[in-house]
């Protein structure tokens, strides 16, 4: 979780580095969370 | 995939309060949208203000290629998570398409900063200034790096990036402060500020900014005259002749530009420095860059008193004008002016927080040499009106009473210069009194003979002085602010003049003109016969033979008149 209110707070180089770790625990998030689109009812096959 | 930053996250330089600005990049996923869904809602979930796209690397670089503030923000890009290959091939397309784009997107880019510059202000001058977008602010910085990515400018030196880092800290402690995304040094944050970054008050703050500020406008202001002749497009296969004429001794105009002949050798010459100077502003050109610094490095200490011919140049430099202040900026930026006058440290950038002052007490001071160019066929000793002008705020780098302060130090400066005595004491003289004709003239009855008495007893009864304190008033005023210099004062200052001139002579001279506003519209006079009907006000204007005449009909409560006396400054 990213402390809000602590980011003002923290260094230039601390709050960029939280930020960045903050962003990418959700893009692994995201994409685990993300299944492939499944093939349409009817559509073509993949 | 990858997910990019760009902007300040992307330059690792997020403030607090900061936008995110984020670019997921992609290979053409089919689940591309659903997994940007799932990584936005989170961020705009925390409140944070997000600015996001979704591109393939091809995508991001035709937007980049024709939209200038993309391809500017695409330059900081930085891999924060994900495929790290894929986000070092958009950096080196943007990199490759921001070089071809060069020509068409960066006159783009430098047609913004000036428009913003015109809206903004110069951060060097400002009371209280946006340390993003005032010309010389932070985004300046940005901008020359854009520009040493297209290849056309240097990478930002390190005195450079030290003025940019300042203004970030600067940044990060007001909104610190404030809790706002904003960047505007408003006044009531400029002292906490101050105490945050460990600086003695708020106006050794506003200094330091000026200070960062004027450092990245000069090299930004260099940057662009080198970007703009580069991108002149020549004819194919032929070269344009440079054009090389001599301007005076061991200088030479080359182009648009000045530097030193081939036989020049600065080492051995303490003139050339301010010969080349006065024959750039002559020309109205600028020193090389290069000549600059080989003047900087090599130049020897001026012999005191200053030969002739070294105060010859310098008063010739001043007497240029306007175009001598670019010059004397070029001469600032490289420390060369504190070199021959010292005490200019002392005013450099100095804050003037009084809401007529447009400029630090230094630039007023050459501003104000500047105006006085103008004048110096009024009177009969130009060289002296020059020195006074560019000296007669000297002592507010001093405290106390700045025209007590800056009389002796402006006759040492005067005195190293090589003037005679006698010209030392009407400098000196010139600066003690240089608020006087304006203080008397707006604050006393200058029809009252004990007035012009005591103004001509001030200035020892000397026509020479009196002629020069007027000049040196009209371009005070001019230098400070057009609220500062308005006709009616210009008239009641030359009307004073002619009385005191008058008084000296033994007879009365004649009238000066009246000072209008010849480029202002005159506001009719409404009937003033429904003055004072119930709740209505009228306000006629009129010019008449000394300045305007005001008349205002109002129903009478209390304070009717102070209400009115403060609408006119």
């Amino acid at each position: 979780m990213l402390d809000l209110e602590a980011l003002p707070g923290l260094t230039r180089s601390e709050r960029v580095r939280a930020i960045d770790t903050w962003l990418g625990g959700l893009l692994a998030d995201a994409v685990a969370g993300t299944p492939p689109p499944k093939a349409r009812r009817g559509g073509p096959h993949r | 995939m990858a997910l990019v930053a760009v902007g300040s996250l992307g330059r690792r330089e997020l403030p607090p309060q900061g936008d995110l600005d984020l670019v997921l990049v992609h290979e053409g996923r089919p689940e591309i949208a659903a997994i940007a869904d799932a990584l936005w809602y989170p961020v705009w979930d925390t409140g944070l203000r997000l600015d996001h796209s979704v591109r393939s690397v091809s995508e991001a670089i035709a937007v980049a290629s024709t939209d200038v503030k993309a391809g500017l923000g695409l330059l900081d890009a930085r891999l924060v998570a994900g495929d790290a290959d894929l986000a070092a091939r958009l950096r080196t397309a943007t990199l490759a398409s921001w070089r071809q784009s060069a020509s068409k997107l960066l006159p783009q880019l430098r047609d913004l900063r000036r428009e913003r510059a015109r809206q903004v202000g110069e951060l060097a001058f400002l009371l209280e200034p946006d340390l993003k977008e005032a010309y010389g602010g932070l985004r300046e910085g940005q901008v020359l790096r854009a520009v040493a990515a297209a290849q056309l400018g240097d990478e930002p030196g390190p005195e450079l990036e030290r003025a940019y880092a300042f203004l970030l800290d600067v940044r990060d402690e007001l909104r610190r402060r404030t809790g706002r995304p904003h960047d505007l040094l408003v006044r009531q944050e400029q002292r906490p500020v101050s105490v945050a970054l460990g600086l003695p008050d708020e106006d050794a703050l506003l200094r330091e900014v000026s200070l960062a500020g004027r450092r990245l406008a000069f090299v930004a202001d260099e940057t662009w005259r080198r970007v703009e002749a580069t991108l002149v497009r020549r004819p194919r296969g032929r070269y344009r002749r440079v054009r090389r004429e001599p301007l005076a001794e061991g200088v030479v105009r080359q182009g648009d530009e000045v530097v030193l002949a081939q036989g020049a050798r600065p080492a051995a010459d303490p003139g050339l420095l301010l010969r080349a100077a006065a024959a750039a502003a002559r020309a109205d050109l600028l020193l090389s860059p290069y000549t600059l610094k080989v003047l900087a490095v090599h130049t020897p200490p001026v012999p005191e008193p200053w030969p002739a011919e070294v105060r010859w140049s310098f008063l010739r430099l001043l007497a240029s004008g306007r175009s001598a202040v670019p010059v004397l900026e070029q001469l600032d930026q490289e420390g060369l002016l504190a070199r021959l006058i010292p005490e200019w440290d002392r005013v450099r950038s100095l804050p003037q927080r009084h809401p007529w002052h447009r400029f630090t007490v230094d630039r007023h001071l050459v501003e104000a040499a500047a105006a006085a160019a103008e004048l110096t066929r009024d009177v009969d000793r130009p060289d002296l009106l020059l020195v006074a002008a560019l000296l007669h705020d000297i002592g507010k780098g001093w405290p106390g009473d700045h025209s007590e302060v800056g009389e002796p130090i402006a006759a040492e400066i005067a005195g190293r210069m090589g003037f005679s005595e006698s010209d030392v004491a009407v400098v000196a003289i010139l600066v003690r009194h240089h608020l006087l004709l304006p203080a008397t003239a707006t604050r006393r009855d200058i029809d009252d003979p004990a007035t012009i008495d005591r103004v001509a007893v001030t200035i020892g009864s000397d026509p020479a002085v009196l002629q020069l304190l007027h000049a040196l008033a009209q371009a005070d005023g001019a230098a400070t602010s057009a609220s500062a210099w308005s006709p009616w004062k210009a008239h009641l200052v030359a009307a004073l003049v002619a009385r005191v001139q008058g008084r000296l002579r033994g007879t009365a001279g004649p009238e000066p003109e009246p000072v209008l506003h010849p480029s202002e519209a005159q506001v009719t006079a409404r009937p003033l016969s429904t003055a004072g009907a119930e709740g209505s006000v009228t306000v006629g204007i009129e010019d008449v033979a000394d300045g305007q005449q005001v008349t205002i009909g109002a129903p009478d409560r209390p304070g009717l008149l102070s209400t009115c006396a403060g609408c006119w400054r």
